[in-house]
């Protein structure tokens, strides 16, 4: 035999087993690729699987490695909180979600159905609600700011309770739900002023709250106003998109742009990323995702998002991953030492889009008032699996509902124009509807955009049909 | 199996069955392992894989030409989108055969160390398994016996995740 480099020899050792035993290595390789519900039932098949897939590192690793397609998922909410009180989609993080029904609040992990109810905050509902992860102490955090600016929490889910924070500033009882972006909560912070007459909105900060730190801090928002369209804006949302904090502007009926912050806390790095016209005067729309991996087919796409107007209801959606990460508090960390020279981690930008219906989970239907009727939806899209990576594009959510969006007082329902968008190596045509409900603040549905061969897009709406 | 492309360099691999292989340096050269060999300047003429049958190798050879040939994707952005789809379905085609073969061929890649190989393995041990129960998972993959769950932990194990069973 000729030598051999150091690196190969060591893996001779384990070719010699006569048996086609394969390495642990390896064996994690292939355990790293399946989505949690095979996981879960991977778990019998022995121990050192057993242990392997409980333990928190290789939560961790999958957590990081896409394993599943960009698809859009209906999950079942737990079976407690479906009735008839309306749950809100506070955000997703590493495959938890927050969700929040009246003055309840919740971490759920739809993929292992494992959920945790969250002490009483001491918060009033109505009270706005942020989640997000602290990277540095490996930790879940929810925020709460009370209606009135006056009170403001924190949960850790490693301490498992809630604290009082101090010297909260002042932030727009109509950004109250806060946006996680680079390991910090982000809020708007608006000043009312009057053009002929009329209200509006001006954006004067960006208040942020670190989560490692616990401190607050301010982030520059974009420079909006100067120019000679600023008297034009309607109504501004600050939101993510992708790692990027994004700040989306509407001018009066004619567009909207669409700004991220390509450094963090670099005020200068602002950058307009996309001009997207509207064909109609109705609907705001809301970056939830993007990337530039164009290889998803238009009809792919399409075809999840037929599925979603089998649902009749108002939807929240956010990006989600798949993942075993428990709501509950962190798992022994034994483990982990042992294990960490299998992995090699894998990050790559890939999410399941969540949807979730909003008002009164899934599976309500008017005639069936409170009754979990269908809760299972789970939609898979048929024939979508194999090899080809799937990265989001543009994803935008209309928002719709009483705060911003009825230029005629009502909670009407709204339909959105089909539009186009044209970037860098995508040109795509998205349409867009959303019924609005009496009673119901915000009501938002998915679009995703594809790059490059075409577009496609989702209305939703009671007379709903897909051009 | 030896391939002829007149001036390039050739190297020599000898399977464990001491059959050998003639093959293009560039194709030799998708194997890190065999890359670091002949970097360290410590490959002979002849490069024996005692521990890869002919079959095997054979097999690891076809796939090595494929990905030699194609262009690469570092190389060039604007790469041929037919050529990516070309390796694609020789990638599936490749991946069609039993899964005896598909471990030891997964084993002789992670020992020559050629990562689109064992990830391509991967997937394919991963897809096959995906729906299998545990028993079955078992017998493919020759998980030692003395490794099973006890009774008790194994109805521990069903019961968290009854629905993940259905």
């Amino acid at each position: 035999m000729v030598q051999q480099s150091k690196k190969s020899s060591k893996r001779i050792d384990r070719q010699s087993i006569p048996s086609r035993l394969l390495p642990p290595d390896i064996i994690v390789e292939i355990l790293l690729r399946f989505p949690v519900e095979t996981l879960l039932r991977c778990k019998s098949v022995c121990t050192s699987w057993y242990t392997l897939i409980s333990s928190r590192y290789f939560i961790n690793s999958h957590v990081r490695l896409i394993f599943s397609l960009s698809r859009i998922r209906v999950y079942d909410l737990p079976r407690k909180l479906v009735s008839v009180v309306p749950v809100n989609l506070i955000g997703s993080c590493n495959g938890l979600l927050c969700i929040v029904q009246w003055d309840n609040s919740f971490l759920y992990n739809p993929s292992t159905r494992i959920y945790k109810r969250l002490p009483y905050s001491g918060l009033s509902a109505g009270a706005g609600y942020s989640f997000g992860y602290d990277e540095s102490s490996d930790d879940y955090k929810v925020v709460g700011l009370s209606c009135d600016n006056k009170v403001a929490k924190i949960y850790s889910l490693k301490t498992g309770r809630w604290k009082d924070m101090n010297d909260v500033p002042y932030i727009s009882p109509l950004c109250h739900s806060g946006t996680f972006s680079n390991g910090a909560f982000h809020w708007m912070v608006l000043e009312m002023v009057r053009k002929e007459r009329v209200p509006f909105f001006r954006v004067t900060n960006i208040v942020s709250f670190d989560l490692a730190t616990e401190t607050f801090g301010e982030v520059s928002p974009p420079r909006l106003y100067g120019d000679k369209y600023d008297r034009g804006i309607l109504f501004t949302k600050l939101t993510t998109l992708g790692e990027w904090l994004c700040v989306i502007v509407h001018y009066g009926g004619s567009r909207a742009h669409l700004w991220v912050m390509k450094v963090y806390g670099v005020k200068d790095s602002w950058t307009k990323l996309v001009s997207i016209p509207y064909y109609n005067k109705e609907g705001f729309y809301v970056p939830v995702s993007m990337s530039n991996d164009g290889t998803a087919t238009p009809e792919r796409i399409m075809r999840s998002f037929t599925q979603i107007q089998e649902f009749d209801e108002a939807f929240e959606a956010c990006t989600h991953v798949d993942s075993l990460v428990s709501p509950h508090s962190p798992l022994d960390s034994e483990q982990i030492e042992e294990l960490s020279s299998y992995f090699t981690i894998n990050r790559r930008n890939c999410y399941d889009l969540l949807v979730c219906t909003s008002r009164y989970g899934p599976g309500y239907r008017d005639s069936d008032y409170g009754v979990d009727v269908g809760g299972h939806h789970h939609i898979e899209e048929p024939g979508f699996k194999g090899t080809t990576r799937v990265g989001f594009d543009v994803i935008l959510t209309i928002c719709g509902g009483r705060l911003f969006s009825d230029p005629h007082g009502s909670d009407g329902c709204f339909t959105g124009p089909w539009f186009r968008i044209n970037y860098p190596g995508m040109m795509v045509d998205c349409g867009v509807s959303c019924d609005g409900h009496s009673g119901c603040t915000w009501s938002r549905v998915v679009l995703e955009v594809v790059s490059s061969s075409g577009g496609c897009g989702v209305r939703h709406s009671r007379d709903s049909s897909v051009e | 199996m030896s391939t002829s492309s007149s001036s390039s360099k050739k190297i020599v691999l000898k399977s464990a069955d001491n059959e050998t292989f003639e093959i293009d340096e560039i194709v030799a050269l998708e194997s890190q392992a065999i890359k670091n060999m002949i970097e360290d300047e410590c490959a002979d003429n002849v490069i024996p894989l005692g521990n890869i049958d002919s079959k095997t190798l054979s097999k690891i050879i076809e796939y090595c030409k494929k990905h030699a040939e194609s262009p690469k994707k570092d190389d060039n952005a604007d790469i041929d989108e037919k050529a990516v789809e070309d390796l694609k379905s020789f990638d599936a085609e490749f991946a069609k055969v039993d899964m005896p073969l598909i471990q030891d061929i997964l084993m002789a890649a992670n020992f020559l160390n050629i990562d689109n190989l064992i990830g391509l393995m991967c997937r394919t041990i991963a897809d096959r398994i995906k729906g299998k129960t545990p028993e079955e998972i078992r017998k493919i993959l020759n998980i030692n016996k003395n490794d099973l769950l006890s009774p008790e932990q194994e109805a521990k194990a069903r019961e968290e995740n009854s629905w993940a069973f259905d």
